[in-house]
């Protein structure tokens, strides 16, 4: 049997405003990013991403996500909001302190498919500038159909990365 | 080459236990694990599935290092919160073993336990029964706050309530 989870392409982000990841094999229904160890150069930033089309990020107002928020600290939080400029991996600031980091697993669907939105689903879990921890669990979507080849990622305020690793996989179909 | 690896599994075939270790499973080639759970039940005792890792020199870490949050999805009541920010272990990501045959079973995925120099993270799903036929479903988050290597996680509950079958499974993500 061959394999399901096909490696498509990988970068490490090590400086600089934006981690772009994008895949060039269309063949697939179902995309799996896995990013870790996501670190900013300032403390209390927020990280962000939209989806891009040829390699451009799309950065109209419609994006939309609804997502349940776990933290340590106080209540679970229900999040949400409409006609966005891009989708939150969190929305308490990250932090900057030793392993303070991002992780999480993000599915995206319909990125091949130009007659449907595109969707993303997303597991999240990070420590915030206070050493808080925060998890994120819910779906996004892009409300306008087209392509899209990969991520964009990027920090409130164009604060600039100082680590991170993200992969982007394919579903394979076939046998 | 898939990029989903299977790496390790143990299995309990000794009948009751409480506690069931995975070791040196967390090769640093990998940045991210899949730990798939089983804890099977003896007979009908209902106890909690907990989560501790155990560190470079073989010991399970049971010092005041886990933080979570943890939300219980209840199909007959409802849903609620389970937080720490100071713990001695990761509560229940996998739910509770219940009332044979109620296994807890779940998928957690950790971060970086390999590297000497970064918390540990994991994201987490779990399902079991809640001793009457009721789904409890668990979302859970959580980080082992302290910068060391992770060699291997432990499954355990209280009196012996683990039975034969009780297995982790352990993939690397390439």
């Amino acid at each position: 049997m061959s394999s399901s989870l096909i490696l498509l392409n990988e970068i490490n982000a090590t400086s600089g405003a934006t981690a772009n990841i994008t895949f060039s094999d269309t063949s697939f229904d179902v995309y799996f990013l896995q990013f870790n160890d996501v670190r900013c150069d300032t403390d209390d930033k927020d990280l962000n991403f939209r989806f891009t089309s040829s390699g451009t990020a799309d950065d109209s107002a419609n994006y939309e996500y609804a997502v349940y928020e776990l933290r340590a600290d106080s209540t679970h939080v229900n999040r949400g909001a409409t006609g966005q400029t891009s989708l939150p991996v969190n929305i308490s600031g990250q932090g900057t302190g030793t392993g303070e980091a991002c992780n999480g697993n993000i599915f995206a669907f319909n990125f091949n498919n130009t007659g449907e939105f595109s969707h993303v689903t997303m597991e999240i879990t990070m420590f915030d500038f206070v050493e808080r921890i925060f998890g994120w669990q819910g779906g996004g979507a892009l409300k306008a159909v087209g392509a899209r080849n990969g991520f964009e990622f990027f920090w409130e305020s164009s604060a600039n990365f100082t680590s991170g690793n993200f992969k982007i996989y394919g579903l394979n179909k076939t046998n | 080459m898939s990029s989903l690896q299977f790496v390790k599994q143990v299995e309990n075939t000794s009948g009751r236990i409480t506690s069931l270790s995975i070791t040196n499973c967390f090769p640093d080639i990998y940045k991210v694990f899949m730990v798939h759970c089983l804890a099977n039940t003896y007979s009908d005792l209902a106890r909690q599935v907990d989560v501790r890792l155990i560190d470079n020199s073989g010991s399970v870490i049971s010092d005041s290092e886990y933080t979570y949050a943890r939300l219980q999805l209840r199909s007959n009541a409802t849903y609620n919160e389970v937080n720490s920010t100071s713990d001695t272990n990761w509560d229940r990501p996998f739910c509770t073993n219940d009332n044979d045959p109620d296994p807890a079973t779940g998928i957690l995925y950790l971060f970086n336990p390999a590297s000497s120099s970064k918390f540990t993270y994991c994201l987490a799903q779990g399902v079991s029964m809640n001793g009457s036929g009721s789904v409890r479903g668990a979302k859970f988050v959580g980080v082992h706050k302290s910068a060391e290597t992770i060699t291997g996680l432990q499954i355990f509950n209280s009196d012996n309530a683990m039975d034969s079958g009780t297995k982790l499974t352990i993939f690397g993500v390439k």
